[in-house]
């Protein structure tokens, strides 16, 4: 296979508060290959924001990325080694601050954010931001900044370009400010866009003309995507391979069919069983028993274990890493579970836990406390 | 709709019983006037005398919506933001004045008693809120909190109410030595817990929750869905349901109602609904939701286009100015292939989807150069020669000179008004009961393709 476009190793970011180290992202791993739509899906908290932050570095203090490496097209975005008096210094290959600005943020690597309104400038129109952006980006003249920028205007479906151009960011519409954000962001033709929750703030039906937009231009421009959501839906929809996170770590890694057909970690599977579904009546939701805990302090073993309807004694102990279970469409499927044989640490002998009884009974929320 | 409204007076305090009509809402409006601003009522109208004209706007939140909610069940009310499903959750309520129409209780209309008489029913409807965060005041415990309904209705003596919020503490799946804490102790889902209890303090039959699941986590939110529904069989409530997310409506509700810029659209059983949808905006609501599966790709439907301002809403079907099934105007002759692509042409012109081509390019383009017969023909043939490049002034034969610019606002209004205004859906408000497929619910669609 090909050297992918981002490859991701091992990468840790932690936040150093009054309170102690949140390990916000603890040692994940990924690959983006190109012309591929990758997922980073999770529930609030899991860290898939601070980890999508970190590959553009811009993670800023109290967090900093403590370990791991980003390797982006054969350049070393964030890389430590060990220096001579036994400290880990930044490699001398890890591109500098004014590089990352000049050449990678926005021409190779762009970023949609959630809430458009706080990516825009209230106080210029929306026309002169995205022809600034181009200007300064690809060195067009003005006039041939305007015409770029209205192109990509009606490009990405702003009806009436011309005159939209120069309307403020308040007079657009939510799903129209994300709509020119898209343009911003392909306005360099960057080969990787990082989408942080780019439709979660929208309604369904504007979601639905979005996500139709973004398959038609990545078609187009055969753009990576790294695509960070909590909602399975638009996972289901639109990636290509998917990494699902929990508590700062990758628990799943899967092509998007395995993962939801061949579901590999019970986190997944509790969080396909928790949904209702839009194309069936499910009689019975099946809630994940409990919250997630603080990235402050994880559980011991397996962070899921103290929810976890298969864990067994030896999740209190054993950390799994997330090994290769299978290969599937020429992608491995890893799982960190060690139910799978290929950890090897004793579970089918391992006691089932007992579950921490409930505050009532009759509840099957009750247990949320814990 | 109405036909249990002369039960309406014989039906006094407590005994509804289950299945029977709750709460019957008829012609409900809320309109709110535009006031920013001192001059903003003022209108300039040079024809007229006096010239000056004060009118104030109004934003139609909620239009003439009528439906009844039965003893213990939940009606889902669903629709995209800025539809008017919240407004008219807090009309109901009568947290908000009711612009027309009534809202009967028990029978009794509540659009009409006010003070205190009003103040005793709040004890029998309830209502749930989105934020968590926001509805519990971070200085008080959760014990008071829950208490405080009870005070205000004089409810119980001080240790009765103890006993009752601990009681409904255990009931929501909180710990009843949560008692003495305050709100920032707790999680997202467990303040949205804290709300419930809060609201059942007082007893109540009825219960409004406006989105109350949305800002939470999947995993969390399965966990309170399944509290409301137990709450629901042991209390004997009955929901109204608001919510964006058609999946939570489709779990939790016997019957659903669609909302579009202020009207209900469709209103049918669950499953009837889901299954047999007969409304287009129903249907394009249901086509682009992502489903969480990845072998059901491909059935995504887009719907173009915006929700239009609620202050100057479409006449007839609000719906019609985004409907993919438009109805052709009758004042024609169409057959359905000539009719679709005039309809496409018509919404490319006025959102100025393309960029201006000559003439022919543009018969090409979007009637693969067969224009339609007749009358029809004429005015696309006049539409597209305001917005072609290769435009000439009049027809003076060596006169003519190219015309700099297109008029797309001249073929825009050219189009709309000669088809678009011509339609039936323009000219009269839907209204059709239809037989449903699923279940024997009536199945109400607001729809001219049904007449």
């Amino acid at each position: 296979m090909a050297e992918p476009l981002l490859r991701v190793e091992n990468l840790k970011t932690q936040f150093f508060t009054d309170a102690g180290t949140v390990r916000a992202v603890d040692g994940i791993s990924f690959e983006v290959h190109e012309g591929e739509i990758v997922g980073l899906v999770g529930e609030s908290g899991a860290g898939k924001s601070v980890a999508s932050m970190s590959l553009l570095r811009l993670v800023e203090s109290p967090g900093e990325i403590v370990g791991g490496e980003i390797t982006y097209k054969g350049e070393t975005i964030f890389g430590l080694e060990e220096g001579p008096d036994g400290d880990l210094r930044e490699r001398e290959d890890m591109l500098s601050n004014v590089e990352m600005r000049d050449r990678i943020r926005g021409n190779e690597i762009a970023v949609i954010f959630q809430d458009p309104m706080e990516s825009l400038n209230p106080v210029f129109t929306v026309g002169g931001q995205l022809r600034e952006f181009i200007e300064l980006n690809r060195g067009l003249g003005k006039d041939e900044a305007r015409q770029e920028a209205i192109q990509m205007l009606r490009e990405v479906g702003i009806p009436d370009p011309a005159e939209r151009y120069h309307e403020y960011p308040h007079q657009f519409s939510g799903g129209m400010r994300q709509r020119v954000l898209i343009a911003m962001a392909l306005a360099c033709e960057p080969n990787l866009i990082i989408a942080d929750e780019p439709t979660t703030a929208l309604d369904v039906t504007v979601e639905g003309q979005i996500l139709e937009l973004v398959d038609d231009l990545q078609e187009k421009y055969d753009t990576s995507f790294i695509w960070v959501t909590h909602d399975m839906g638009v996972v289901a929809e639109i990636c290509d391979r998917v990494n699902v996170m929990y508590l700062g770590e990758i628990i799943e890694q899967a092509p998007v069919d395995e993962l939801f057909h061949a579901t590999k970690h019970p986190y997944t599977t509790a969080l396909l069983n928790s949904m209702p579904r839009p194309d069936r009546t499910v009689e019975e939701l099946e809630p994940i028993e409990g919250v997630m805990p603080e990235a402050i302090t994880p559980p011991s073993g397996c962070r899921f274990h103290p929810r976890c309807p298969d864990a067994r004694e030896v999740c209190k102990r054993v950390h799994p890493d997330n090994e290769v279970i299978e290969h599937a469409a020429g992608y491995p499927h890893r799982a960190a579970c060690v139910k799978h044989d290929v950890f090897d640490v004793g579970y089918d002998e391992s006691v089932p836990l007992e579950k921490e009884p409930q505050v009532t009974a009759g509840t099957p929320g009750g247990g949320e406390e814990q | 709709m109405s036909q249990r409204g002369g039960l309406g007076s014989e039906m006094t305090g407590e005994d509804v019983p289950f299945g029977e009509t709750l709460v019957e809402v008829d012609g409900l409006k809320k309109y709110f006037t535009q006031s920013s601003g001192l001059l903003s009522g003022l209108s300039l109208e040079p024809d007229q005398f006096p010239p000056i004209s004060v009118g104030r706007q109004q934003v139609k939140a909620v239009d003439d919506v009528s439906f009844d909610i039965r003893r213990g069940e939940t009606l889902g009310l669903v629709g995209e933001s800025g539809c008017g499903k919240s407004t008219l959750g807090r009309t109901i309520l009568r947290l908000l004045e009711p612009t027309d129409g009534s809202i009967r209780f028990k029978g009794e209309d509540l659009a009409d008693v006010s003070g205190e008489t009003l103040r005793q029913k709040r004890s029998e409807i309830q209502m749930i809120f989105q934020d968590p965060q926001s509805s519990l005041d971070p200085r008080m415990k959760i014990g008071q909190i829950i208490e405080e309904p009870m005070r205000a209705h004089d409810m119980l003596d001080d240790e009765g109410r103890e006993d009752r919020a601990k009681m409904l503490l255990e009931k929501v799946g909180l710990d009843p030595h949560h008692y003495n804490r305050h709100p920032h102790a707790f999680s997202g889902g467990q303040r949205q817990r804290v709300n419930l209890a809060r609201a059942l303090s007082v007893n109540p039959d009825f219960i409004v929750c406006d989105e109350p699941v949305s800002a939470l986590d999947v995993s969390i939110q399965a966990q309170v869905l399944n509290t409301m529904e137990e709450l629901q069989e042991e209390f004997g409530l009955t929901y109204l349901f608001i919510a964006h997310d058609l999946s939570v409506i489709r779990h939790i509700s016997d019957r659903v109602a669609v909302m579009y810029l202020g009207n209900v659209v469709e209103l049918a059983g669950k499953e009837e609904l889901f299954e047999n949808p007969q409304h287009p905006y129903t249907k394009a609501l249901l086509e682009s939701i992502p489903v969480p599966d990845p072998r059901q790709r491909d059935v995504r439907g887009v719907l173009e286009g915006e929700v239009p301002s609620p202050l100057n809403p479409p006449s007839g079907c609000r719906f019609r100015t985004r409907c993919p099934r438009l109805i052709a105007p009758d004042t024609y002759e169409w057959t359905d292939e000539e009719w679709d692509r005039t309809r496409a042409f018509m919404r490319a012109v006025k959102r100025q989807t393309f960029e201006p081509m000559t003439a022919s390019e543009t018969r090409a383009e979007f009637f693969g150069g067969d224009l339609p017969d007749g009358a029809a023909g004429d005015v696309v043939s006049e539409a597209i020669d305001l917005i072609a490049t290769d435009r000439t002034n009049g027809d003076d034969g060596d006169e003519a000179k190219l015309v700099e610019g297109v008029d797309w606002d001249g073929a825009t209004e050219l189009l709309l008004e000669s088809f678009a205004e011509e339609s039936i859906c323009a000219r009269e408000q839907p209204a059709y009961e239809i037989e449903s497929q699923y279940g024997d619910e009536p199945h109400h669609a607001a729809c001219h393709l049904h007449r």
